[in-house]
This record gives structure tokens, sequence and C-alpha cells, in this order.
């Protein structure tokens, strides 16, 4: 906990005097557009690029950060140097945000497609769908039954606890906002989370900072199962790597969905619900689906990333993290650290003592 | 035609629509008031439900007060799924524990773990909050722990609007439909007048017969009253055509008689016989003469006690200017006249031309009919009742008590003297009526007649 | 002693100016105020008898210009219309008199000779009532030119009947016309004055009238 802030503080040092000169870049031009984003730039720039095809006056200013640099940045900056769009994967941060009153209203035809899950407040938008899904090393997994459910993985690693030692891998939570995240909702959706993160204690799980990370490890066979992956890269991976295998858990399989939204203090409010809707429109999430890699929402799209492909493929317990106020309550410092706490004792309980 | 300058019906649906109306808003500031409370109720329940649950995981460990968020607490919130939470934890030294930093308190708040609502603005929206205190008694930690939670008002909004308007959908509907049901119900009371007036217009003016009688209790007063109407017109309208047939025997019977009379004349070659007919022409010319004048002086009594606005007037001076003139008309005669006036100012409201006319007609019958050697006496007095009473006697034969009512009716005329119109006491009886008085024949104290007429006299 | 007869009826006219000329009064006639006006320009005359219904202006017209001029000359009105009200606002006017047509000729003649009379009485001694003549300056009375005589208060008392004909006088009026403030004036002395007074004059035009309650009225009946 202690890094991550201190890491947080040292970046945020940075950045206003980073942003300073894009923003009166951007100020400069009425027709610019200044987004902030927590993922990846490679995802997103399809997306981008297809925009400026339809809007070739908009110059878009585009930020890649860390989650929770993202969500420190919107709090720090001063108002004039605020983005007009934001786009994170946290979707709790994102809630927190709008809740601090960062957000403006988007009443707009397209929003009308999306899911409830997916709309708070007309204020915040998720606009992928993305499955929190376990990966396996295949040839690993050659006649060993698969631990299609949360329960089953912590039967399965209790039982083969050699086979499963060291070669297990998920989000450090306490450098991943989407790993707390995913961890956070584990808690409220299960009632064995504790009992899985003893367990993942007990083999010395492997803790990483990304999805990516575990799933090149667990397909080069360093590691043999990834836990809480997001589902989108694991897609994409395995259709050019067939040693992942990828499980979408029965009992519940989590859905995040990255979250957009206008700022308050947005000074191309237009140019960013021209961005928002076109990212919302079926258009938008076709190209999604199409080239960036993430996993489209809309219900019309066509393709394998999309939310209606994965229905059905998989119809299974698909269990989408609700935008709403609740997702602030594991931000609550307390909280937090009483959940890090825990899962510190359970998780690198081992590690300290052999 | 009568002007149209009230409209009952216009006036009855609009002082409803006002009374609607007034109605209507008053019921809407009550369903309003309601509905705002209702919504408040309802959402306060949930922010006190999930204020009681953050409140039971607070707790102390360590010396330090602890606090395990639960997730139900801002997930119950969600009920109301477009609202922001804020939420503050001030542990017992009144430092900020956790939450959200500078929440705002009720005014004079003291800790105490009912909750209490209030509502203030935080971030720029207007926010309904709870605020809720626990009582720590442990030695690290003595004192209460605050916790303060919100909710931005969307979903209240939203739920007393739903509440008030659909509240007022029925309202109007039901004020709508009360309007509509008095406007039938006042175009359904009114209707028996039109019914009357459509009956009335749709008459031919020669058909007499009385209006047909709805079967309405109230309205059949007014059909009664128009048929009495009509029957008292029809009367009138009767008397009229006598009285023609009688005005038009009486002129052409004279016009005849002179004609006749000048026909034979012309025939005549005899000085004296020229002369003596023509003493008689000129005894059927003043004949003629009088009975126009009469009919003149009835018709235009007649017109007047129709048009003219009473006036206070003063009889005696009335009386003394007539009787000066008759007197001096008289001046040759045998007759004396005699005048009392009890009061010295009687005044009665009316018209001092038709009364003036009346009188004279009196004074002129009691010429006419009297002896030659006669005594007029004329008695003006107040009586009971603010009556005046103008009393005159003559000393002629008098009417016989059986013939009096006869002597009152038009063209009668008791006795055969030529140059009597028939008129004089019609004429006396029509202003009479039209001044509300009362006109009675009797016998005088010296055996004549006696005529006496009492008039309402000033107002008081 | 010239009367001026303002009517447009012709044949009314004729028969007055005729009748008029009978009784040794002739009369001159005019049809319409514009030639009463021109006439009475440059005519004098002693009195008018005025129709009020004439063709262009009225009469009432002709009878306010000539108030307003300020001549006296004494006016009887003759009237057709129907409204009584013409006698009352002719008198309103400044009319003398009023005759409602048809008129009786005599009646006429008698009211002129009243109206002239009063005009006269008042500019020479001579009062000349019918067969009664009362010279003022010699106090000398004469009914069909025999002379009668009386006493001071009978003739006093003559002469303010004279001086009021047709007007009712009250006893008041008589006594104090008649009697000094401290003579015995009871009511009693006028009606025994009076009693000897239409003693003496019974042959003559004058008729006393007793209006008891009222008064007393002298008239002329000639």
């Amino acid at each position: 906990m202690n890094l991550l802030l201190q890491r947080l503080a040292l970046i945020m040092a940075l950045i206003p005097h980073a942003m300073l000169s894009h923003a009166e870049e951007a100020t400069d031009q009425p027709s610019s557009l200044v987004i902030f984003s927590a993922t990846d730039t490679s995802a997103m720039q399809p997306i981008i690029d297809a925009f400026k095809h339809i809007s070739p006056a908009i110059k878009i200013h585009y930020h890649e950060f860390q989650t929770n640099e993202l969500f420190n940045a919107i709090q720090q900056l001063p108002e004039d140097q605020l983005p007009d769009l934001v786009i994170s994967s946290a979707m709790d941060l994102q809630i927190k945000l709008v809740n601090d009153g960062y957000a403006q209203p988007f009443t707009d035809p397209v929003t009308e497609t999306l899911p409830h899950w997916a709309n708070w407040r007309n204020e915040a938008f998720g606009f992928t769908y993305e499955p929190v899904v376990m990966v396996y090393n295949k040839p690993a997994f050659q006649g060993i039954p698969l631990p299609n459910t949360h329960e089953k993985l912590a039967l399965a690693i209790r039982s083969n606890n050699d086979f499963f030692m060291n070669r297990i891998g998920t989000y450090d939570i306490r450098l991943s906002g989407v790993g707390y995240l995913f961890a956070s909702q584990d808690e409220i959706n299960s009632s064995i989370s504790s009992r899985l993160k003893e367990n993942l204690g007990r083999v010395v799980t492997n803790l990483h900072c990304c999805s990516s990370n575990i799933i090149e490890e667990t397909a080069s066979g360093k590691l043999v199962f990834g836990y809480n992956v997001i589902g989108s890269y694991a897609i994409k991976y395995a259709q050019t790597d067939p040693t992942i295998g990828i499980i979408f858990p029965e009992d519940y399989t989590l859905v995040m969905s990255r979250v957009a939204f206008i700022t308050r203090q947005a000074r191309h409010a237009e140019n960013a619900r021209s961005f928002l809707r076109y990212l919302l429109s079926l258009e938008g999430q076709q190209v999604i689906a199409d080239k960036s890699g993430l996993i489209a929402l809309h219900p019309n799209v066509k393709g394998p990333l999309t939310y209606s492909h994965l229905q059905r493929d998989y119809p299974l317990r698909f269990k989408p993290i609700p935008l709403g106020p609740a997702l602030m309550v594991y931000l609550d410092h307390l909280k937090q650290r009483r959940f890090i706490n825990e899962w510190n004792n359970a998780i690198l309980y081992d590690v300290f003592v052999p | 035609m009568t002007k149209a300058v009230y409209s009952l019906q216009q006036h009855l649906i609009t002082r409803t629509v006002l009374l609607m109306i007034i109605v209507f808003s008053v019921l809407s500031a009550g369903v309003w008031d309601y509905a705002s409370r209702a919504a408040d109720l309802s959402y306060n329940r949930l922010l006190n439900s999930a204020s009681l649950s953050i409140i039971e995981r607070i707790s102390v460990q360590e010396s330090q007060i602890d606090l395990d968020l639960p997730y139900a607490a801002l997930s119950m919130l969600e009920l109301a799924p477009d609202d922001k939470v804020y939420y503050e934890v001030i542990d017992h030294t009144g430092q900020h524990l956790t939450g959200y930093r500078k929440t705002p308190s009720p005014v004079d708040y003291q800790p105490h773990s009912d909750p209490q609502f209030f509502t203030a603005k935080y971030k720029g929206e207007v926010v309904s909050w709870v605020v809720q205190s626990k009582l720590l008694i442990a030695p690290a930690a003595n004192g209460w722990v605050v916790i303060k939670l919100g909710q931005t008002r969307n979903a209240r909004n939203e739920l007393s609007g739903e509440i008030f308007f659909s509240s007022l959908a029925t309202l109007s509907g039901i004020l709508l439909l009360t309007t509509l049901l008095v406007w039938l119900g006042v175009r359904r009371a009114l209707q028996p007048l039109s019914i009357i007036s459509e009956n009335l217009k749709n008459r031919s003016p020669n058909d007499l017969r009385p209006l047909n009688t709805p079967a309405i209790k109230e309205v059949v007063p007014l059909v009664d009253a128009i048929n009495s109407y009509q029957q008292q017109l029809l009367h009138n309208l009767d008397t009229m055509k006598v009285f023609i047939a009688d005005a038009s025997h009486q002129i052409r019977s004279s016009l005849g008689g002179i004609q006749g009379q000048l026909d034979v004349t012309l025939q005549a070659s005899d000085t004296e016989e020229i002369r003596s007919r023509l003493i008689n022409i000129r005894q059927q010319h003043k004949k003629l003469t009088r009975l126009t004048n009469q009919l003149l002086a009835h018709a235009l009594v007649t017109h007047r006690s129709d048009s003219i606005e009473p006036r206070l007037i003063s009889l005696n001076a009335l009386v003394e200017a007539l009787l000066t003139e008759t007197v001096r008309d008289q001046a040759h005669t045998q007759i004396d006249f005699s005048y009392t006036a009890k009061t010295d100012d009687i005044r009665i409201p009316g018209d001092k031309v038709s009364l003036k006319e009346a009188l004279k007609n009196l004074l002129e019958n009691a010429v006419r009919y009297g002896p030659d050697i006669n005594q007029i006496d004329i008695t003006l007095s107040p009586c009971d009742g603010n009556l005046v009473e103008i009393i005159i006697d003559d000393s002629g034969p008098g009417i016989p008590g059986h013939q009096r009512r006869q002597a009152i009716q038009r063209f009668s005329r008791l006795s055969s003297d030529v140059s009597g119109s028939g008129l004089g006491l019609a004429i006396v009886e029509t202003v009479i009526q039209a001044h509300q008085g009362t006109l009675k024949l009797e016998r005088s104290p010296s055996g004549g007649l006696r005529v006496l007429i009492r008039l309402p006299g000033a107002p008081l | 002693m010239r009367i001026l007869l303002i009517e447009d009826n012709e044949a009314l006219a004729d028969a007055t100016q005729e009748y008029f000329r009978q009784i040794g009064h002739p009369l001159d006639w005019t049809v319409s105020v514009e030639m009463a006006e021109r006439t009475l320009s440059w005519d004098d005359f002693d009195m008018l008898i005025l129709d009020i219904n004439l063709p262009g202006r009225s009469g009432y017209q002709l009878l306010q210009s000539l108030r307003q001029k300020g001549r006296t000359i004494p006016v009887l009105i003759l009237t057709a219309r129907a409204e009584i009200d013409d006698r009352v606002s002719a008198l309103d006017l400044g009319a003398d008199d009023y005759l409602v047509k048809p008129v009786d000729f005599r009646e006429l003649a008698a009211r002129c000779r009243a109206l002239l009379r009063r005009e006269r009485g008042a500019a020479s001694n001579t009062m000349v009532c019918g067969n009664l003549i009362f010279n003022l300056a010699t106090h000398q009375i004469t009914v069909n030119n025999q002379a009668v005589e009386l006493r001071l208060r009978e003739r006093q008392l003559l002469e303010l009947f004279l001086k009021n004909l047709d007007r009712v006088l009250t006893k008041e009026d008589i006594a104090n016309k008649l009697y000094t403030f401290d003579e015995a004036n009871t009511p009693n002395a006028i009606e025994q004055t009076l009693t000897r007074l239409r003693k003496k004059l019974s042959e003559s035009s004058l008729h006393i009238k007793t209006i008891r309650g009222l008064g007393y009225l002298g008239h002329i009946d000639d």
C-alpha cells in the first residue's frame, strides 16, 4: 500500500507539468479533444483512428495512464487542465470520480441500447463487455480435470498442492486497480473467496501487475494457471497461441466494463460527446469488436469478440459488475486497509512463513 | 330586444370553474406536500437502514476505531439507482475518520443514537442526509462516533413527482368530471327556459292559447306567470278593441250628425232655419271637440302613466292653481267654490300633468253635472298610512249607489247630457291607478256626489 | 289697439280675422315667425296671438327672442299640441296666456280683452272693464254709463280687484292693501265692504267670486 502511494505521489508530482503544455495546446484549438485513458493505447488506437476518419476535424490528444495514476490526476489537476473525456477500466475509481462530481450528463439516443448496469446517471458509461476469466496451460492440464468453478479451483489447489505450487498467478491487488476490483467483487459475490485466497496463498501464488503478464507466463509454461485475468486479452491471445486455454467459471463469471465519462469541466464537451456517441454506437462498437481486441457490449455487433458471441458460446453465468455507488465501498480507506490486510494475510502468509 | 347583459349559465359555470381552480390549487399544494413527505419518508428509511448497517460495523480495535464499511450499506442505496452517495465517519474526538470530508451537519447537532434527517447542499447538489451517532465506551475511545450518510434527491424527486402527477391526473380527472357534470346540470336546469323561449318564439302572434306547462315543478310558476300576463294582455287587448269600437262609434256618430245637419242646412233657404241648423251643428261640433280632447287626454295620461318618472309635487299649489282657473272660467255662474287644506304643504310623488288633468276633469264634471246653483268643495288632508285624501263634493244630484261602478267605465254616461264624453272618470281612474291610489264615489253631505281620492304620500 | 295674429292655418286665420272684425277689433295676420318679425320691426302692436306649430321657426322661438329683447308686449299662445306640457312651458317662456285649439272665439276675444285691459290699465287713467268704466284720476265709476257712487273702501277694493283680475286675492292681501296697520281690519269688515260693492255693481261685467278657504277672484265677463 505504501509503496503504491509513494509511486503515485511521484507520478503526480510530474503530471501537472507534463499536462500543462498539452492543455494549453488543447485550449488553443476548439477542434481538440483531450482524452485521459487507462486502457492500452494499442486497444484504443483503432477506435481513435476510425473516429478520426469520420470526424477528421477533431484533433485527439490521447494520454495513457495507469488506473490509479489517472484517478489521482483527475483529482489533483486544476480544473482548467482536466481532460474532456476520461476512460478507465477501473470501474470503481471511475464511479468515485463521477460521485465526486467530475462528470457531466450525456443524454443521447445511443445510450438507450446500453444495459442498465452499464449506465450510471447518464454520466458514467460502460462500453465493453469483458469477462474475468481463468487461463490455463493446455499441455500442462492434459488429463487433468479443469477447475471450471471457483470452488473446484479451491479444491483442485488443495488436493494438488504440488502441481500448482509456484505455478499459479493472479493480480497483485496492491499494484493493480483492476485486480483490486476483481478481488473485491469476488468477496462480494462468492462465499468461498477467502478459502480460495487461502489456497492461493498456500501454493505461493505469483503476483502480477497485469493480465498480459499472467497470460504470457501461462502460455510459456512458467505458470500453469492464471486466476482473474481480463477475458478479452486472453481470448485475443488464444487466437494466436493454442497453448492457452480459457475458463469462464460456471458458478459466476464477473464481467468488467471499461467506463468512460465526459468531465464536467470539459472544454471540448461537444467533441467529447461526439466521441462518446461514436464509442457507444453500433459502428464504434463494431470497431471495438474487430480491431481493438476488447469485447464489444452492443448486442447487435457481429464477431467473436462480442457480447452476443460470448452469450452464444458460453451460456454461462456472466455477472456484470454494475456501475453504481456500491463500487465505492472498497475504496473506503479503512475498508481498503482491512481488505488488503486480509488479502496479504491469505496470499502472502506462506511466503513469509514457509 | 333585451340586452343579454347577464348569463346565468355562464355565471354559474364561471363560478364553478373558479371554485374548481381554487380547490385544485389547494389540493395540489396538499398533494405536493404529501408527495414530498411520502418520498422523503421512503428514502429516509432506506438511508436510515444504510446508516444503521454502517454504525453496526464500527468497532474499537487496538485503541483504534475501525469501520468495516458493509457492501450492503451502499448497495441498498442503489435502490435509488441514479443518486450519488456520500458518507463520512467522524470519531469521538471530532476528527474525520473515513469517507468524504467536510460534509454538512445540522445546526447545533447533538450526538444521539436516534437518526436525524436533514437536507443540505454538498458538492453543489442538494443532498438528503441522515446523521446518527454511536456511543463508544472503551478505554481507548470514549465518546460519540458520528456517521453521516447522504444521498442526492433524484429518486425522491422522481418518486414525489410520480406521486404528485399521478394524484394530480386523478384529481384533474375528477375536477374536470365535476365541472362537466355541473355544466350539464346547469344546462339541464336552464333548459326549461330555452324550451319556453323556443315555444314563445315559434308561436304565431295569433296563437292566443296559453303555454303548455312542462312537468317541472320549478318552472310551473314562470309559465303560470307568463300565461297570466298573457291573459292580462289579452284582456287589455279586448278592452282596447271595445274602446276603439266605442270611440269610433262616438266619433262617427258625431261626424254623421254634423254632416247630416250640414247637408240639410245647405238645402235650406230660410235664414232663420239656417241659423237654427248652424246652432245645432255648432252644438254637435262642440261635443265632438270635447270628445276628441278627452280621447287625446286619455291617451296622454295612459301613455304618461307608463313612461313618466314620478316627481315630488305640491298638491296644494296644484289644486289652488286649478281652482283659480276654474273659478275664472266659471265666474259668470252661480257656482260657489270652497277649498280646505288641512295642511299647508301636502306633497306626493307623481306626475303633475296627469294629476292636473284628472282633477280638472273632476271639477269639470262637478260643474257640468251639477245644478246651476252649485256648491263645490275641495278638501285636501293627510290621512292614516301616509296617504293623502282629496275630496271633491258637489251639491248636484249625485250618482245612485248602484250606478257608481258603471260611472267609472269608459263611454258610460248616466244621463243623456249631450256634452259629456263619457271619458272623464275613466281618465281620472287611469291617473289614480298610475299613482297607486284609490278612487271612490260616495254621497256628499249635501246629497250630491263625493269623489274621494286617496293617494300615497311622499315617502317619509 | 292692434293685434297681430301669427297663424299658418288659413281657415282658422280667416275665421279669426272675420270674428275680430265683427266685434270691432280688426287684427293683422302673418303666417310665419319670419314674416311676423318683419312686420313687428316697422309696426307697433298691442298684443300677439301666436300659434306654436308654424312652418320654419316655431312660435316659441319668436316668443323667446321677443322676451330676450325685453319686449313686454302681451302674447297669447295658441297650441294644438297633444302635450299639455305646452301650456306650462308657454307660460314659463313668458307667454301671458294660452288657449288650446280648437278655440271658442268668444273665449279668445275675452282673453285678449283681459290681456289688453291689464296692459292698458297700467298705462292710462281709465280702466274699461266691459260696461264698467273706472277713472282712476277722477275716481268716477260708471256702469252702463250710469254713475255709481262708491265709498272710499269700496272704491279701493274695486281698484284692487280691477288691477288683479283673474287672480286670487286672499283676505290678508286685501287687508294689507286697504287698511293701515292700526285700523280695524277684521275679516268681517272686508266681507261687509265686499257685499256692498257687489250690490252696487250687480249690473256690471265684474264678477267677484268668493272661494271659501282661498280668497276672492275678480273677473270681467264681457
